[in-house]
This record gives C-alpha cells, sequence and structure tokens, in this order.
C-alpha cells in the first residue's frame, strides 16, 4: 500500500471500511520514510518495533468493534526533545546522545491512550534553540518544498516529516515560534496552545516560562483532534491549566468563521516584512472579509526591544536549566579529567554545541549580579507590558492576524553566521509566548518561487478553539497544497 | 558598557565552560553585538510596571498525594557505572 494524502478522515474510513488495516498504514508509512528521509532528514530515530505492536493492537481492537477515538491506529511523530520510554530523547544534542528516559512525557501517555501509533522522534535544533533546525548536532532537515531551504526551527523535522507527506501529526514544542514558524516555512498548520494548556512534563526544559508542546499538521481539521488528544490538566506539571476543552470542540471548530472578529495590527504590516508575505496575508484577510468576519486595523507597537526582552528571559531560564547538564549523573561526559571542576567544564564545553553555549553565557550574564536590574527585570516588566497591549485588542476582537515569519525559507547556511540576524526573524513569534498566548499558524498562499507562505492567527488565552474555527473556515476557501507532495501532484 | 574579553572569560568560568582562547575573540566582538541590541530594552520606559504585583494572579494547587515509581531499574539506565545497586562516580576528593 502506498501512502495517499494524510487525512486522517480518509485513513480512518479505510480502516473502518476493511480497505487496509493500522499494521498496512504503518508500513506505508515507513515505506515513504525509508524512501524520502535520507534526502529530508526529518527523522533522528524511528520506533519500529513498538510502533508495529501499538498498531497491532488498534487493528486487535478494531475487529473487536472497540476503538479508542479519532487517532487510534494513526501514525504520529514526536520531536526528540519529548520523553518516551524505548526511545532516545537527545534534543538534537550530542550531550544527550545515549539518554534512554526513564518515563513517558504526559503528551506521549496521552498519544498511547488515545490509541496513537508512535513512528520515531524528529530532528531539531539543540535543545530547541534555532529557527532553521541546522544546529542541530545530528544532520540539517531540508524543506521539502525546496531542499536547498532551510525547514525552519527548532521543530524543523515536525514540520519537514508531515510536508514530506510522512506522517498527518508531528508534535513540536515552541518556545519563541518553534512551531509556528517551520510551519510556515514548510506550508503546515502548526498550533501553539496557551502556555499550561498542554502539559510539559516530559518535555526536555528550555525556557520553562515559555515552552509549550503543540502540533503540526497538514490540515486544521488534524490539527484540531492532535490538539483535542493531548489538551488538559496534569498533576505533573505545576503550571498546568485547569480548565477543560467544551465538549462540543470538533463542532464548535467546523461551525464557521462568520461573526468572528479580527484585528490587524498595522505596525506587523510595515518595513521588513517580505512584500510576498505581506500581499498574500491582505489577500488571505479579503478572504476572511468574504466569510463574514469583521477585519481591522489597529495599532499594536512592534518593538524590537520585544525581542531583546525574549532572549533576556529565554536566554536566562536556560541556562538555569541546562546547569543540570553536568557530566555526573546522566549525558555526555568527558574521558579524562582530573578535578570535580574540570570534569565538569569539559563535559559542558565537549557536550553542547555552539548556540547552546551561546545562549547559557547570554543568560549568565543577563543573570549576574549587577546586571540583573538591567536586564532580567527590565525584560520581565516589558513582558507585562505586552500581556497588557493584547489583552486591550482582546476587549474588541477575537484574534490578531500577524505574519509568523519576516521572510520566505532562506538557503541552508546563508544566516547561521549571524546568530543575532537568526534571532531577528523571530520577531513575529516571540511576543505570543511572552504573553503566554495561543497563536496558530497556517499556510495563506505560495511564493514566485514556489515556496509556502505562513501567516498566524493569536488568540485570548484558552482560546484555540476560536482560532481551529477561524483557521478551518479559512483553509477551505483558501484551498491551498498541503504538503509539498501535493503541490507536485504526486 | 565595557565588554570585553575578560568579562567573556568570567561568564563563561561562571556557566562552567571553556573555549579554544579565539573563540573568546570572536565570542567578544558577538557579544558587544548582542548587548548592543538588548540596550534597546532601557529606552522603554517601564519603571511603573511592578513585575511582583500578581493581583489577577491567583495560585492553584493540588492535594499533595503520594504516587510510587515503580520501575526502579529504569532510574538508573542513564547511569554511566553502578557497582552492587550502587551509582558509581569519579572520585571528587583526594
Amino acid at each position: 500500500m502506498e501512502l495517499k494524502g494524510l487525512r486522517i478522515k480518509d485513513m480512518q474510513l479505510g480502516l473502518a471500511e476493511g480497505k487496509f488495516t493500522s499494521v498496512d498504514l504503518l508500513n506505508a508509512v515507513y515505506k515513504r520514510i525509508d524512501a524520502l528521509d535520507g534526502e529530508i532528514g526529518a527523522f533522528l530515530s524511528l520506533t519500529r518495533e513498538s510502533a508495529l505492536e501499538a498498531a497491532q493492537s488498534a487493528d486487535d481492537r478494531r475487529k473487536k468493534g472497540v476503538s479508542l477515538g479519532p487517532l487510534d491506529g494513526i501514525p504520529v511523530a514526536i520531536k526528540d526533545n519529548i520523553c518516551m520510554v524505548g526511545a532516545t530523547a537527545t534534543c538534537g544534542s550530542k550531550m544527550l546522545e545515549d539518554f534512554y528516559p526513564p518515563y513517558d512525557a504526559t503528551v506521549v501517555k496521552k498519544l498511547k491512550k488515545a490509541g496513537a501509533v508512535i513512528v520515531g522522534k524528529t530532528n531539531m535544533d539543540e535543545f530547541a534553540m534555532g529557527s532553521s533546525t541546522e544546529n542541530s548536532y545530528y544532520k540539517k532537515t531540508k524543506n521539502p518544498w525546496d531542499t536547498s531551504k532551510v525547514p525552519g526551527g527548532s521543530s524543523g523535522g515536525a514540520a519537514a516529516s508531515v510536508a514530506a507527506g510522512m506522517v498527518p501529526i508531528s508534535f513540536g514544542s515552541d518556545t519563541g515560534g518553534s512551531i509556528r514558524q517551520p510551519a510556515a516555512f514548510c506550508g503546515t498548520v502548526g498550533l501553539k496552545p496557551t502556555y499550561g494548556r498542554v502539559s510539559r512534563y516530559g518535555l526536555i526544559a528550555y525556557g520553562s516560562s515559555l515552552d509549550q508542546i503543540g502540533p503540526l499538521c497538514p490540515t486544521v481539521e488534524e490539527t484540531a483532534l492532535a490538539f483535542e488528544a493531548v489538551a488538559g490538566m496534569d498533576r505533573y506539571d505545576a503550571t498546568s491549566v485547569h480548565s477543560a476543552l467544551q465538549d462540543d470542540f470538533m463542532d464548535y471548530v467546523k461551525s464557521g468563521a462568520k461573526g468572528l472578529k479580527v484585528a490587524i495590527p498595522t505596525e506587523y504590516f510595515g518595513d521588513g516584512l517580505d512584500p510576498e508575505i505581506k500581499a498574500s496575508i491582505l489577500a488571505a484577510a479579503d478572504q476572511l472579509k468574504a466569510l463574514g468576519v469583521t477585519v481591522e486595523y489597529v495599532s499594536l507597537p512592534l518593538e524590537e526591544a520585544a525581542l531583546s526582552a525574549y532572549y533576556v528571559v529565554a536566554s536566562a531560564e536556560a541556562s538555569s536549566n541546562l546547569a543540570r547538564f553536568d557530566g555526573i549523573r546522566y549525558g555526555y561526559r568527558t574521558d579524562e579529567f582530573d578535578t570535580i571542576d574540570e570534569l565538569m567544564i569539559k563535559s559542558r564545553s565537549e557536550g553542547f554545541g555552539e548556540e547552546v553555549k551561546r545562549r547559557i553565557m547570554i543568560g549568565t550574564y543577563a543573570l549576574s549580579s549587577g546586571y540583573y536590574d538591567a536586564y532580567y527585570k527590565k525584560a520581565m516588566q516589558y513582558r507585562k507590558t505586552m500581556e497588557a497591549a493584547f489583552d486591550k485588542i482582546f476587549e474588541k476582537y477575537d484574534a490578531v492576524l500577524s505574519p509568523a515569519s519576516p521572510v520566505l525559507p532562506f538557503g541552508i547556511g546563508e544566516k547561521s553566521d549571524d546568530p543575532l540576524a537568526m534571532y531577528l526573524a523571530d520577531i513575529y513569534t516571540v511576543n505570543i509566548n511572552m504573553a503566554g498566548l495561543p497563536a496558530l499558524a497556517m499556510p495563506c498562499g505560495v511564493s514566485k518561487d514556489g515556496l509556502p507562505i505562513g501567516m498566524q492567527f493569536i488568540g485570548r488565552k484558552l482560546e484555540e478553539p476560536t482560532l481551529l474555527r477561524l483557521a478551518y473556515d479559512l483553509e477551505e476557501k483558501l484551498d491551498l497544497p498541503k504538503t509539498a507532495q501535493e503541490k507536485e501532484g504526486a | 558598557m565595557e565588554f570585553t574579553k575578560e568579562t567573556v572569560k568570567h561568564i563563561a568560568k561562571l556557566s562552567k565552560l571553556e573555549f579554544e582562547e579565539d573563540k573568546y575573540d570572536a565570542f567578544q566582538k558577538e557579544f558587544v553585538k548582542i548587548m548592543d541590541h538588548f540596550e534597546n530594552l532601557s529606552d522603554v520606559k517601564l519603571e511603573d510596571v511592578d513585575i511582583n504585583d500578581l493581583e489577577d494572579k491567583k495560585s492553584v494547587l493540588r492535594s499533595d498525594d503520594v504516587h510510587r515509581f515503580e520501575d526502579l531499574q529504569a532510574l538508573t539506565k542513564n547511569v554511566k557505572k553502578m557497582r552492587d545497586g550502587y551509582i558509581e562516580i569519579p572520585k571528587v576528593v583526594d
């Protein structure tokens, strides 16, 4: 059997009608990965044995007429910073090359409970630090739309695995745009849920007050199904929100965008935004109007200070979080050393890559004595003003329409020498993590060079359903290719 | 603010990291650029913002009940060396 498209409803129909089994589906997924991943490099490891067992269990259940829900027997991939028993969680780092987590992340537990078949772990920038997946210790992932381009990052492997037509759901993590920017670069949908909506238990920490796990999928429907499966309160995550999704969630998502109000911040469409992206998003805004959505321009400052505040907070948290990698308890350990200090310094210096070291250094500096007020405190103050600015917009509007990235997918190696330039490209995504808001990235067009163009809807806290509802209706109206494979008509 | 090679070395020491000598120079140049950029935070008027004002937030606590983690073997799976059921670590005192 060949994998044709990635729509879960087609897969479920085929399974229900007995046209194929979950094992057939899994084999088709691996066949596609085996054929394409040598070039794309989306996966770091495949979990063939446990996946086969899960697929067989799904088939056994189906024979008995039992179903665990819409994800039962459906192949899913997860980013390599999410823990799962039986597979390494390398985080794209040499530091964790041989790290086998002793427990499943809550997200993994929930996916298994929903019957999903986890096929493997996807490539990422080391410790989720980066916007191109070029910072992985293991390999560079390529953009399935154009293999000379980066897939974005840090969930570049996740985005590529969906865009290359390998899996219908790939879970990533987003600390400053790491789901939405690769989704935009690879023409997939990507949802960064509200902070606290999806448990972070088992997600290897980068910036703990910013990190969120979320799905990347070919369409809004898969995104909604994936989100529904993993959202919810978790006793193992102290920042978990005590709030359940509404019972009629899927019906609500499909209930039409008519009557919703969307704000477009004028400042977000100024200089620095690629004109093709701007035109494509504004065209999508016109389509929204045609759907009966109120679209109005508002003022919402977009300041470079936001990026500074983000990089201060994220690096400060990273420098603390990554202090646990000392070469003693687990992870990489250097071969030769005389003193305990030498053991730690050498293990860390040899185990971490350049960008990780850079951020540990920035964070350590920002938190060091005498500089805390100048950097960290200011950044936290800025963070509060940002939240307030969004709150004010949301008094009148249901969502904000924004670019996801100011640039189209860039060439591999094109920006890797200039870290600051790479940081500046996160201008549209970092605010959302700082404010703890949900945001959904979706494709809105294709550039003249044939590259995907993405945009994002930003919503009120806990209002992912509203974002999905807007996106579901708009996606149908725009009717864009769902994967790079579909674009080629394959 | 002066950001010298010595500052970089001091930060590296605090971070428990070390670099090749020429890398310190490269880092110094990069850091000056990045930290200069971060200075734009100082241009924003933020004095009135109290980061400790949490009036609109409420703390939610869960009940503190014990859940046993049964798979003890899994816990030591990532340990480099075990001897007689104990974790063997490098000697750190003479």
